[in-house]
């Protein structure tokens, strides 16, 4: 006789939850250990990249697709805020909010001609859209500054350990809320539909509908996370949109490992780290991302992740 | 009368006609055996039906309301479930969540999944008598238990009609008997049922009916014991003469 009690052993305190809770600790007491501001500065920046790169990952490793514009997401959500405080004065967390209902809706936009596509035809279709924004954004100079973009946007933080505390905060209110949806009804219809999408169509799931709002789900995240970065940097330029900002994401999950969550954290954080400490080698360092994702690939095709989690065994497979 | 009707289906893929001109009618309750040929547009008529192709003329029926040309997934909501010709289940989810997908109850309630939802994907894997523990990954399931839990997975949506596409294919003989007797007692609860099969002697036993295609054409249609002594399904199924086929039965 098979059990409820089978499908999950619940109410345990599983080596997961006790690897988290260290690493939140690690966390907070962090700025106490180190007072050096640069640290702090690359962790937020890795921070903003990390809720990008789960917005994207959320997408192809969850829904199996593979968007090559989304960095138009966003750079929606950044611009959305360098047009709202010329104008206007609200609450920041109302203007993050903003920023992903805008990068919502433009997902809906695009999504609804785009997820007509399938495979390669819909990420490069999404890598259109992405580039006609890019190019609006460097040629309407008067609405968007042009190369030069939106500057002086308020910081509503002052100090750099705020910043890293509130970025911590946003990550894993992100992070928690991924793993409530995916494990719910919902979220098992979307990997469905990543597993097999004429299946789920058989199983009774609407297909395009569910794609329409596991997209427009990734796209307010990463509208999010570009209206913090916007107060964060206090700027925002083209770079937000760039084809360049979309596969350095790519690279970071890839890195990391596809379909993780945990692997979009990871590879955010290496590439970030790598970016900012092999500053000193120029172009140069540029070399080194593809080869160190190259090495990982052929030793962990799953990612770094998958590398843990071939090695520690605690993370359970593939799903949430 | 049928509750599911269809009149004058026909697709064609470029020059190749799969499905010329059928007719069919499928009572409430009763198993319809499809036999025939490789070829003879026995999946093609499964895939017109629930969806999965659309006709190029025809009508398809399901209670009077003319579902044809919809989408799979309305069908499904409709009361029309299906399995697949090679056992098809979503490889990296654990049985019990390739269930839970299908539930309709759950898709209503997306954000949690309550007790009965579990409960009621459990009771379904116990009844087709799935041995594998819910938490495996399907994709580490031997062949009979994967087309158990392509039944496990249709009978989730609470359909009125299931059509199974060679459910046994590709199984020991135990094995085929144990997934006849899910296929009859599935029946038992009142599903109807549409069954695709090569294997002769098990779709003689099950079925209530049986419809014998070739070309993309019906032959003949009847009783398993009038379809087994019918001279046109022998020259055009068998083709080997009569007292090859009759051992079939």
């Amino acid at each position: 006789m098979l059990r409820a009690d089978s499908c999950k052993e619940e109410g345990k305190v599983s080596p997961q939850t006790i690897y988290v809770v260290a690493l939140l600790g690690f966390i907070g007491i962090l700025p106490l250990l180190s007072q050096d501001p640069y640290l702090l500065h690359v962790m937020i920046v890795a921070n903003i990249l990390a809720m990008f790169a789960l917005s994207w990952d959320f997408v192809a490793g969850f829904l199996g697709l593979i968007n090559f514009g989304q960095a138009m997401f966003f750079g929606a959500g950044a611009y959305f805020i360098g047009f709202l405080v010329k104008a206007y004065s609200i609450p920041p967390i109302f203007g993050m909010i903003g920023g992903g209902l805008m990068a919502l809706l433009l997902s809906l936009i695009v999504g609804i001609p785009c997820l007509r596509l399938r495979g390669p035809y819909y990420s490069i279709a999404t890598l259109a859209f992405s580039q006609v924004l890019f190019t609006l954004a460097l040629g309407l100079t008067d609405l968007t500054g042009g190369e030069e973009g939106i500057r002086n946007i308020p910081k509503f933080i002052g100090q750099t350990v705020g910043h890293y505390y509130f970025s911590f905060l946003l990550l894993f209110i992100i992070i928690v809320s991924f793993k409530f949806l995916l494990r719910s009804p919902f979220g098992k219809q979307l990997i469905s539909i990543r597993e097999d999408d004429r299946l789920s169509e058989a199983a009774g799931i609407n297909t395009g509908l569910y794609k329409i709002f596991g997209t427009a789900i990734g796209a307010f995240i990463a509208g999010f996370a570009g209206a913090y970065s916007s107060y964060f940097h206090a700027q925002v330029n083209p770079d937000t949109l760039s084809i360049g900002l979309t596969f350095y994401v790519v690279a970071a999950v890839v890195f990391g490992g596809v379909g993780t969550l945990y692997g979009a954290l990871i590879g955010a954080y290496a590439l970030t780290f790598l970016n900012e400490y092999l500053y000193f080698m120029m172009e140069y360092r540029l070399l080194i991302y593809p080869l160190a994702i190259m090495l990982i690939l052929l030793f962990s095709p799953n990612g770094l992740f998958g590398l843990f989690r071939e090695r520690i065994k605690v993370f359970g497979h593939g799903n949430p | 009368m049928g509750i599911l009707r269809i009149q004058n289906l026909t697709k064609s893929f470029k020059k190749l006609t799969a499905v010329s001109g059928l007719a069919l009618e499928v009572k409430k309750g009763e198993v319809l055996g499809l036999m025939g040929p490789n070829g003879s547009g026995k999946t093609t008529v499964i895939n017109l039906i629930t969806g999965f192709l659309n006709p190029d003329s025809g009508l398809i029926k399901w209670h009077d309301e003319d579902i044809t040309g919809w989408k799979p997934y309305k069908i499904v909501q409709k009361g029309i479930a299906r399995t697949f010709q090679q056992a098809r289940v979503f490889p990296n989810m654990s049985i019990f969540d390739n269930v839970v997908i299908s539930l309709a109850k759950a898709k209503r309630s997306c954000l949690s999944l309550k007790q009965d939802h579990k409960q009621k994907a459990l009771e379904i894997l116990n009844w087709v008598d799935m041995k594998t523990k819910p938490s495996t990954l399907a994709s580490q399931l031997p062949q009979n238990e994967l087309r158990k839990l392509e039944i496990a997975r249709a009978m989730g949506s609470d359909p009125e009609l299931i059509l199974l596409d060679e459910p046994v294919s590709g199984l020991t003989p135990e094995e085929s008997d144990s997934i006849a007797k899910v296929i009859t007692r599935l029946n038992e609860t009142g599903v109807t049922l549409i069954v695709i099969e090569h294997v002769m002697r098990m779709l003689m036993k099950i079925s209530h009916r049986l419809i014998v295609m070739n070309s993309g054409m019906k032959v003949c249609e009847g009783s398993p014991e009038e379809v087994r002594v019918n001279p046109t399904v022998i020259e055009a199924y068998f083709g080997k003469g009569e007292e090859e086929f009759v051992n079939f039965g």
